[in-house]
């Protein structure tokens, strides 16, 4: 293993909220690193449509009126303080985008007026824009703003864990993949930036396929607490098929527009009508009890039917208004050009798409433990139980840009780095990494993520809960007996064996908060507890690590 | 409804650093239940089941990132919406260098783009408080503009350029790079002069073949390279 190499604040997560933290800390004058395990500018903002919220744009609009509509939205579970950040500030983190090269629509006159500035998904009014080229061109953009300062990019690398001293942040320990040697960075501050967990439920997931927790494992072995983590969003219309392709995004109830139909496997109607006013979870829950009734199509989901759309008298337009969006791409490469214009039907299953749980921090990115932050989808109390369309990428560039902030002034309070002593943690790894027993990594892996989907997906009941949590154990078992091939550089196997590891107290914490929450709320829907139960569960579940290393969960209280 | 499996079989071209520094390739005869498999579905399937030590790239597995590209029986293709047919050979992206297998190094390439400051150096922004309200008469997307800018970065126009693969020495470097350039030199916000960097970065060795490869439909002879020597 190198020396360790000492920075003034580290940034795990080459996103949106990753990068943006890294230059905000850098322009005040850090030395900083960022840790990706892809190359920078990716992760989940690459695969973004590019509409972001911009609250107070349009002279109708307020800030107090998006804080409202986002409150309302977040079923009880949004933290009012962070909701007033988001609010307040994202505006001038668009602008700070817009400097670094981002291209947004704007009308003849070069404004934001009415003819760009449209409704997203759950607002009240119009606030959001959208950036030319989407997500590739803000993973660009992204990566250019680092390149302004003198940030280290220690790319395809992979956090490992955190290292402290007595309780306080001193370093990271990481896997370089590229050569599968490990590497110890040393700083006062280390950034969580590493987006949601959609991975976890691997294929059935609009994410990346790299979004497995990581950085939240990370935190709550580092002693931070988990908030919300049952809120995993599904969105309603995903592919079936091909295989490789299973999961991938074609849309939420706005899509179906007004006149689109669901159907069974048996070719009955389902939805005849205004599927395009369901909110994403009660959609996904009348799709899913269809689904366990067992009547899925072949291919194991429902039919999604848009041709009557093409009737209507404004049915062309319609087309036009949902294609430019962007949001259905996936149906040509899946389902061909006759399906993408709407005359074949698509064959559609729920699929997990965002995080609103994550990484408990105040309203300046700190969580509990001294030096140690967290920013965007890995962060918690924002959305809480629903996201609003749009509002993902002015939550990323606005917290990012925020616990850049926070670590910068931490890092220059907290002096000189202290005493890092990473023997025994990096022994562990090397045991986890090197081990020559009897299980492949990448199997074990897609069990995981094929129990969770099963038992702990968009929908869920006690009984299956409790499965889950006894097969997580057997996995937990075999994941200490892994066979990882000997190369060393880009092997596959190394990653998937760390992800492994950091993924199952991710996956045990979504169980517990899921069993804690005996109520249906947000995107947590219990077949067992249809209802919302304010009287008890007006709360955040939380989940924390004990002395003795096992997860716990509980209810801690809204805006304490 | 379910049918046989369906069969097929394929060559990998495959590179080793830690073994040796000569190509080989590996044959591989797979099953699947869907009718249409990918190539990505391909390459997961021998990761998972038959050799743990095949490298490649990918994340989003539908044409969102950009990261899967490799040559489909020589041709730059996206390995996540290109469907596998019999018999084909699945290799590593050509003139750009070799990590492993069919992973290849971006590095040098975004070393250029930082080192040649192809970049928005001074932004709308900084021009006026509030930019966001405030009108921009001079600010027109051109349409070419808004195409180039659906650049995913696959790098399959750099792969596909015989300029490249002839490998003369002249400086070139290359259709992905001029792509980078004409967003800037579109882009009215932008204050250099990309033309000339263009120039210097040999964009005159262009043959205007059109032979570049764009899973996106960037028409790159069209809507860069012309634009960057004066002709559009």
């Amino acid at each position: 293993m190198e020396a360790s190499k000492t920075f003034d604040v580290i940034c795990l997560g080459g996103g949106g909220a990753g990068i943006l933290a890294a230059v905000r800390a850098a322009e005040l004058g850090k030395k900083v690193a960022l840790v990706s395990k892809e190359p920078a500018g990716y992760g989940n903002t690459r695969l973004a449509v590019g509409m972001m919220a911009c609250p107070g744009i349009m002279p109708e609009d307020s800030v107090t009126d998006f804080v409202d509509n986002l409150s309302q939205s977040g079923a009880g579970l949004s933290e009012p303080d962070l909701a007033a950040i988001i609010g307040r500030q994202s505006r001038e983190a668009i602008i700070c985008m817009e400097k670094y090269g981002m291209t947004l629509y704007r009308d003849k006159e070069g404004k934001l007026g009415e003819s760009v500035v449209f409704t997203a998904g759950g607002h009240n009014r119009p606030r959001t824009v959208r950036n030319a080229g989407g997500g590739a061109a803000l993973g660009a953009v992204l990566r250019t703003a680092l390149w302004r300062y003198k940030i280290t990019v220690l790319h395809e690398t992979a956090a490992l864990e955190l290292l402290q001293d007595k309780g306080a942040i001193c370093g990271v320990l990481c896997l370089d993949l590229k050569t599968g040697e490990m590497e110890l960075l040393q700083a006062p501050a280390v950034i969580i930036a590493t987006g949601g967990c959609g991975a976890i439920y691997y294929p059935h997931t609009s994410n990346s396929n790299g979004a497995v927790g990581d950085g939240l494992a990370l935190a709550l072995q580092a002693g931070a607490v988990l908030w919300d983590m049952e809120q995993v969003q599904a969105i309603p219309f995903g592919v079936t098929h091909p295989e490789s392709m299973l999961g991938a995004l074609l849309g939420e109830s706005s899509t179906a527009g007004p006149a689109g139909r669901l159907l069974n496997g048996k070719g009955e109607v389902v939805l005849d009508k205004d599927i395009h006013k369901m909110t994403r979870a009660a959609l996904v829950k009348t799709m899913m009890l269809e689904i366990i009734s067992g009547n899925a199509t072949d291919q194991g989901g429902l039919l999604l039917d848009l041709a009557p759309n093409l009737t209507l008298p404004q049915g062309d337009k319609l087309y036009r208004a949902i294609e430019a969006s962007g949001i259905f791409q996936a149906a040509r490469y899946a389902y061909g050009e006759k399906a993408y214009r709407w005359e074949e039907p698509w064959s559609v299953l729920p699929t997990m798409h965002y995080l609103m749980g994550g990484i408990q921090v105040n309203s300046r990115g700190e969580t509990k433990v001294p030096g140690l932050f967290a920013a965007g989808e890995a962060q918690a109390g924002i959305h809480g139980g629903n996201r609003l369309g749009s509002v993902a990428l002015s939550e990323i560039f606005t917290f990012g840009r925020l616990a850049g902030e926070t670590a910068a002034a931490y890092s220059s309070e907290a002096g000189k780095t202290l005493d890092l002593s990473a023997t025994e943690t990096c022994r562990t790894w090397q045991k986890v990494l090197a081990s020559d027993g009897e299980h492949s990594p990448q199997h074990l892996k897609k069990q995981l993520q094929a129990c969770m989907w099963k038992n702990c997906g968009p929908v869920r009941q006690e009984k299956q809960l409790l499965g889950a949590l006894r097969e997580l154990e057997e996995i937990e078992t075999k994941s200490q007996s892994l066979s990882i091939n000997q190369e060393r550089t880009l092997n596959r196997q190394l990653l998937d064996a760390a992800e492994l590891h950091l993924m199952l107290p991710v996956s045990r914490s979504i169980i517990l908060s899921s069993l804690e929450r005996q109520e249906s709320r947000g995107a947590h829907l219990r077949l067992d507890y249809p209802d919302k139960n304010d009287r008890d569960f007006l709360q955040h579940t939380a989940v924390s690590r004990e002395a003795d290393g096992n997860l716990k969960s509980g209810l801690q209280p809204v805006n304490a | 409804m379910k049918t046989e499996p369906l069969a097929r079989h394929l060559t990998i071209k495959r590179y080793h650093p830690e073994k040796s520094p000569a190509y080989y390739e590996s044959n591989h005869s797979l099953k699947f239940n869907d009718e249409k498999p990918t190539v990505l579905q391909a390459l997961i399937a021998i990761y998972e089941n038959i050799d743990s030590t095949l490298a490649f790239s990918y994340n989003c597995r539908y044409k969102k990132c950009g990261l899967c590209a490799v040559e489909v029986d020589g041709h730059p293709s996206l390995a996540c919406i290109t469907f596998l047919r019999e018999h084909q050979t699945i290799g590593p992206l050509s003139n750009l260098p070799l990590h492993k297998d069919l992973v290849i190094n971006r590095s040098l390439l975004e070393a250029l783009l930082m080192r040649e400051r192809i970049f928005m150096t001074k932004g709308l922004a900084q021009e006026s408080e509030h930019p966001l309200n405030h009108p921009f008469p001079q600010f027109r997307l051109h349409p070419d503009l808004e195409t180039l800018l659906s650049c995913i970065e696959c790098l399959c126009c750099q792969a596909s350029c015989p300029v490249l693969s002839a490998g003369k020495n002249t400086p070139y470097a290359g259709p992905f790079v001029f792509v980078k350039l004409a967003q800037l030199h579109l882009d009215p916000r932008d204050s250099l002069d990309r033309a000339s960097q263009a120039v210097q970065l040999g964009i005159k060795a262009c043959s205007g073949c059109r032979q570049c490869v764009c899973p996106q439909g960037i028409d790159i002879y069209s809507q860069a390279i012309l634009p960057l020597s004066g002709k559009a």
